[in-house]
């Protein structure tokens, strides 16, 4: 396979320049390839343009890539592959705080971008997985959100528009740059989540809020997840506007909490505000739970430690070489799916760990030490079972061997054959991450 | 004045009224000459165009039959809720059959605890506000026209109103949809889970204005009701002022749930239909409500008033009761409605820019009032930066329409160049077909071609909307005399 690289590279060289053309002599493990791979770094959205036009005429398939957290995510690509690096696209376009909101291009960090806004008192509030090294454009494509999606959304609500290049070169601004826009069709929203096969995003604007003065959180362990479930289910009814809803076990020794034996089933609340806003609420909501016979309470006046904690759980044990599996449905499906995945899980020799976005109804499976057709079958029934409930599962990040085993994604929201219609359309050439999202999309 | 019409279709009324018959019933099926004046045009009443025939059909099943007739046949269809759009997207603009889904008005489900709802598209957008709120919630989005507007047609425009501030358009609202495709098909995109797997269908089809299928059964979010309000009525001697004021408020990190503005016309217009006593002296109101927690919500209300202060406001109200609050809303929400006392007609614009640009783009619209010679009245959501510049005419006067027209250009062309869109949530229609140049280069316009040749290759499903010079080959403009 050496020579795929060596021929490649010229072609990528001659047009872009030889120093947005590099080799990646170790292959990319996460794709599962270990011959040298060529990497292009273009400068400019031209630059992308050009390198899409080489790639498309030579039937080279391209993999978009920002910080690469998130190329454990997909189904293996089929093809001959370049990595298309978005490092070299960093720039803030525009940013107008009186306006809240910001354009900036798809390889800057989220880090960079909170930095930047976090000076004006703003913030993109988005809290993805990976969210220190997360790119613009991979939170575009995976339609990157996190715990504060109860107040904010994800990315989906929060981005007004985008610019994409089409696998022919053709560049297409999507949506614009103000928070109200129904011209014509939304194809803002075919791209947020499209996991870069219809084109490769260059730049994306997004409205910003204003960092809250304060925050807090109020912790209630529950006697079991029944409990813990319930104590959410209350907060979400009381008056009160959390920030976040989040269950996990608090003797996780992620949570840090080192006086708490596992398991600690527990519902984690976070508000945001003024500090009178936050004190109001966070004592409302120790006194629901106590009164509901929480086993503990606890309170904390700044929600930063747990949000970069939230932030990196799931991305941690991708890293690990766990399995996530990451279910999603409503609020009355998350117990149910815990309980599925335990059963299946039983008395196998596999570690597991929960993150639940509570009131999306997201609940994050981590399974380690599970060999692939054990997470083939546990993912296999997973997916009939919550299914029933309306609930769908996904593999958020897995090893090589896993995915060369099983379907990520499973069955699609919507009929495959209008994706796949789209698809052929905006990447007739089927350039971009071929084999890579839903099963059947490219054939 | 931009040609917005096509070739009406070739067909047969009393053929096409035969064969729908067996499908929705002889009650449901009209083709008099009333009903079909009716039908004829929504809220932009500028464009008119009779279809050949309305049906009205009372299931899923039944539109999708009717549609898959409309297929055989080759007739246009176009689907419409209450007709209350402001942009031309529910009338036959090439004839056919029209589709009224008012009689698929039940709510299905409301499924408190998973805070969804589960609606036809007929049902009226206030309906589910009054099932929802004995359970302690609310769906969010409010268009002025809530108490007519149907979801269905919520769903085609996308459609905000004066708390999207806050919360959100339709598209944040809407988890799935069940679809009648224009081909017939019947299909779910998604249910009432917030994420789906694969390309989101549900959030292109959403604000398609009725070009790409047809909401059958909508999930809808329900959002809990905020435990206190506080709703404040802030007076100013100019129109400068208040937009400053607005702008200065969420400069400062504070998003309240609205922020509108009304002008003196509209002022005059509402107080003369609901008598709510707004000062004699002003030139300008600004509406601000807070929602949330009772707790800092006094501190977040005197910092406004300083604000609203510091740019010369010359008084601040705060609503004293809900019946208070109500009253203030009502004249807010009616003020298009009221404008009919100003004028025999009035145009409704609808255009967007940074908000920082408020001022200028109000500048803008006064210029462009004395250059025409055509009285406009300003409401508007501040807080999105989204304007609604009412132009009052006579539609009878052929010249002064004309007028009216080139102003409305002249104002949404100014909406472009300062970095905004043409339509912040009434939708393209016909009414805008000539600004999609103006706002999106041939590529940004070709994969919206893509998406609408994937979803309607034969081009019958509401043709002649959105896209400028037909969506279609063998499509264009034309008259159909």
């Amino acid at each position: 396979m050496a020579e795929t690289s060596d021929r490649f590279e010229p072609l990528f060289s001659s047009v872009l320049g030889a120093d947005a053309v590099a080799i990646d002599a170790d292959g990319v493990a996460s794709l599962g390839i270990g011959a040298p791979t060529v990497r292009v770094t273009p400068t400019s959205v031209e630059q992308v343009a050009d390198a899409l036009r080489v790639a498309a005429e030579n039937d080279i398939v391209v993999v978009p890539t920002g910080s690469g957290s998130a190329l454990t995510l997909g189904n293996m690509p089929h093809g001959d592959l370049v990595l298309l690096s978005t490092a070299g696209l960093t720039a803030t376009v525009e940013y107008e705080p009186r306006d809240l909101t910001a354009v900036v291009q798809a390889g800057k960090t989220l880090a960079a971008v909170q930095e930047e806004t976090g000076a004006a008192g703003q913030t993109l509030a988005l809290d993805p997985q990976n969210a220190a090294r997360a790119t613009v454009g991979g939170l575009v494509a995976t339609n990157g959100g996190g715990p504060l999606r109860r107040a904010y959304g994800t990315t989906r609500d929060l981005c007004l528009g985008t610019r994409v290049v089409l696998s022919d070169g053709s560049v297409v601004q999507c949506g614009g740059r103000v928070v109200k826009n129904v011209a014509g069709y939304d194809t803002t929203r075919l791209y947020v989540g499209s996991m870069g096969t219809l084109g490769v995003i260059v730049d994306a604007s997004f409205r910003l809020h204003p960092l809250p003065e304060a925050t807090g959180v109020v912790v209630g362990v529950g006697a079991n997840w029944a409990g813990a479930v319930e104590l959410a289910s209350l907060v979400v009814t009381s008056p009160v506007e959390p920030r976040f809803v989040e269950l996990l076990d608090l003797g996780d020794p992620t949570w840090g909490a080192d006086d708490v034996a596992s398991p600690a089933p527990a519902v984690v609340v976070g508000f945001g505000g003024s500090p009178q806003q936050v004190e109001y609420q966070t004592e409302h909501t120790r006194d629901t739970l106590a009164s509901a016979g929480a086993k503990e309470v606890r309170l904390d006046d700044d929600d930063g430690a747990w949000r970069t904690r939230f932030a990196e759980i799931v991305h941690d044990a991708g890293v690990r070489g766990d399995t996530v599996l990451r279910v999603s449905g409503v609020m009355s499906g998350v117990l149910p799916a815990m309980r599925v995945i335990s059963d299946l899980v039983g008395t196998r020799d596999i570690g597991l760990q929960w993150l639940s976005h509570y009131t999306s109804g997201v609940v994050y499976a981590m399974l380690s030490g599970a060999s692939a057709s054990t997470v083939a079958d546990v993912l296999g029934r997973t997916r009939r079972e919550v299914a029933k409930l309306g609930s769908r599962t996904v593999v958020e990040s897995a090893p090589v061997d896993v995915r060369q085993v099983v379907d990520v994604w499973g069955p699609p929201t919507a009929p495959l054959d209008l994706m796949r219609q789209l698809k052929r359309r905006l990447d007739p050439t089927g350039t971009l991450n071929r084999g890579r999202f839903i099963r059947g999309l490219d054939s | 004045m931009h040609d917005f019409r096509i070739a009406r279709a070739d067909l047969s009324a009393t053929q096409l009224a035969a064969d729908l018959i067996p499908i929705v019933g002889d009650d449901y099926v009209l083709t008099d000459h009333g009903s079909l004046m009716t039908y004829e045009c929504d809220g932009a009443t500028l464009y008119r165009a009779s279809p050949h025939v309305v049906v009205l059909p009372n299931s899923t099943e039944e539109v999708a039959a009717v549609v898959k007739y409309a297929n055989r046949v080759g007739a246009p269809f176009t689907a419409r809720g209450a007709g209350t759009g402001l942009s031309g997207g529910a009338m036959a603009l090439a004839g056919g059959i029209l589709i009224g889904l008012n009689r698929m008005n039940r709510i299905l489900e409301l499924d408190i605890k998973n805070e969804r709802a589960v609606v036809e598209p007929g049902v009226v957008n206030l309906w589910i506000t009054e099932a929802a709120t004995p359970h302690g919630y609310h769906y969010a989005p409010d268009p002025s026209s809530q108490k007519a507007c149907t979801i269905g047609g919520n769903v085609a425009e996308n459609s905000g109103g004066p708390h999207t501030l806050k919360y959100g358009v339709t598209v944040n609202h809407v988890t799935g949809v069940e679809w009648v495709l224009p081909n017939g098909d019947i299909v779910d995109l998604g249910g009432a889970a917030d994420d789906g797997v694969g390309y989101d269908v549900r959030g292109l089809v959403i604000g398609s204005e009725g070009t790409l299928g047809i909401a059958t059964k909508i999930t809808v979010k329900l959002t809990r009701t905020p435990p206190a309000y506080k709703t404040m009525l802030a007076v100013f001697g100019s129109m400068e002022d208040a937009s400053t004021t607005a702008s200065e408020i969420i400069g400062a990190g504070m998003i309240p749930s609205s922020l509108e503005v009304m002008d003196r016309l509209i002022i005059d217009a509402v107080e003369e239909a609901f008598h709510f006593g707004f000062p004699e002296d002003a030139q300008a109101v600004v509406i601000i409500e807070l929602d949330g927690v009772p707790a800092g919500m006094e501190e977040q209300a005197s910092r406004i008033v300083d604000l609203c202060n510091a740019n010369n406001a010359s008084d601040v109200q705060v609503a004293a009761s809900e019946e208070e609050r109500a009253l203030l809303w009502k004249s807010r929400k009616q003020a298009f409605g009221a404008l009919g006392r100003l004028a025999k007609s009035y145009l409704t614009q609808d255009g967007v820019v940074p908000r920082t640009r408020l001022p200028e783009i109000l500048r803008t619209v006064a210029e462009v009032s004395a250059k025409y010679d055509i009285r406009i009245a300003n409401v508007f959501h501040a807080g999105d930066g989204n304007i609604h510049p009412i132009l009052l005419f006579d539609e009878s006067d052929a010249e002064q329409t004309a007028r009216v027209l080139e102003a409305s250009g002249e104002i949404l062309t100014k909406c472009v160049e300062l970095g905004g869109t043409i339509t912040g949530e009434h939708g393209i229609g016909v009414e805008k077909l000539a600004f999609m140049d103006l706002l999106f280069s041939p590529a940004d316009l070709r994969i919206m071609r893509d998406v609408r040749s994937v979803f309607d290759p034969a081009g019958l499903c509401n043709p002649g909307k959105i896209f400028p010079g037909g969506s279609e080959v063998g499509q264009e403009a034309g008259s159909d005399g």
